[in-house]
């Protein structure tokens, strides 16, 4: 099993374009190809398919609750929430829970000698595999991650999201994680599971600061990487020396072109449509396939 | 009245730090006995909730307001529930301008 994740630092710059397209080139391939749609916050790699069969796991995470009719306040489980998540004034009688910073770790209910404290499940998310149409014949399979509304933590339903498809994968399959933009949690939970990260850039300024973000985070994490130039023909030439004074190779540049866009909008993907940017797959395909196996 | 200013120093001169939960000093200043003291701000290195620290540490120093720059979403509703008034100032103030404002108040 190989696991591949496709990231960017920058948002906007194709990771869902390269991720969805390159499936697709994989599956003709006749790869066992299992696309994980990771950005829990926003996934769109629905759009490009048309799922049949689906089961659902829910993500779930646990929050403490307190019993006021059994709590001293002795401040013992705020002292020891590494996350100042436990608001707690003695003298007032007051305590609060601050959600966002809660990792559910559960030392509160742990400490307390009063059994004040419960951990209580919520659910957060889920993961919905998806056998696609032709999915279904040629083992190919979809996973999608997505968080409950108002849920503020992606990180739990992303790992939940990277089991499922590493536990989908067959032993000589390959997973490929779409990844959340950024190079935060959610970035980090995503590829830190991956074997590669192919990191998709353009040539613009924004691109490059975003890139050596990105690039940083994994060179501390000793990750492989790779990378796409998409829009290609735009910019500068800084992006490809700075990636030439990295060492990572360049799989394929992808160059901007409207209709590509054009079939994005509408759901489609390029390579069924444009032999052009089909062709421009199959090579960034050849070149992956030589440096993983 | 006790009034907690959020500031980058530990003398009157110093700055209003307008980062609220990250300030390095306190300064707590006691309006009917005129005393004013700096404690240093326990979680400024805090990795998260630095905020909320800061609000616990506010109260506890017996605070019933509290002058900084900026205020988060997950500070205000703590500092609503404890009756602690929040005064954003912006601009450059010292501590020392501050404590003439409050007294001339």
């Amino acid at each position: 099993m190989v696991k591949i994740a496709i990231a960017s630092g920058k948002g906007g710059t194709g990771k869902t374009f390269v991720s969805t397209n390159l499936y697709h080139v994989m599956k003709m391939k006749g790869e066992s190809v299992i696309l994980a749609d990771c950005d829990a916050e926003e996934p769109n790699d629905i759009n490009f398919f048309h799922p049949e069969i689906k089961d659902e796991e829910i993500v779930k995470r646990t929050l403490p609750e307190f019993d006021l009719t059994k709590c001293v306040f002795c401040g013992k489980c705020a002292d020891s929430c590494a996350f100042n998540a436990i608001f707690m004034i003695p003298g007032r009688r007051k305590v609060k829970l601050i959600d966002d910073l809660c990792h559910g770790c559960g030392v509160c209910s742990y400490v307390c000698d009063f059994r004040a404290v419960k951990e209580k499940i919520h659910k957060t998310g889920k993961v919905s595999v998806f056998y696609s149409e032709t999915g279904c014949k040629d083992g190919s399979v979809f996973i999608e991650g997505r968080m409950c509304e108002g849920a503020r933590n992606p990180v739990p339903v992303i790992a939940a999201t990277v089991n499922k498809a590493v536990s989908e994968c067959t032993e000589a399959g390959i997973v490929l994680l779409d990844s959340p933009p950024g190079s935060s949690c959610s970035f980090v939970n995503t590829v830190s599971r991956a074997d590669f990260v192919i990191l998709v850039t353009e040539p613009t300024p924004f691109g490059l600061n975003d890139l050596k973000l990105a690039s940083e985070v994994l060179a501390k994490m000793k990750k492989k990487c790779l990378a796409v130039i998409n829009k290609s023909g735009m910019g500068n030439g800084d992006v490809y020396s700075f990636l030439l004074s990295r060492h990572i190779p360049v799989l394929a540049e992808l160059p901007y072109d409207k209709n590509s866009a054009s079939y994005y909008s509408e759901g489609k993907l390029a390579v069924m449509f444009d032999d052009r940017m089909r062709n421009r797959f199959l090579v960034l395909y050849d070149n992956l396939i030589k440096l993983i196996k | 009245m006790i009034t907690a200013i959020s500031c980058s120093g530990n003398s009157m001169d110093s700055q209003v730090d307008t980062r609220f939960g990250r300030c390095p000093f306190f300064a707590i200043f006691d309006s009917e006995s005129g005393k004013l003291r700096f404690e240093e701000n326990p979680g400024k290195e805090a990795e998260s909730g630095a905020g909320p620290a800061a609000v616990k540490f506010i109260a506890s120093q017996g605070a019933q307001k509290i002058v900084s720059g900026e205020f988060g979403f997950k500070v205000k509703p703590l500092f609503d529930q404890l009756d602690i008034q929040m005064i954003s100032i912006e601009g450059n103030k010292t501590v020392r301008e501050i404590m003439e404002l409050l007294k001339s108040n």
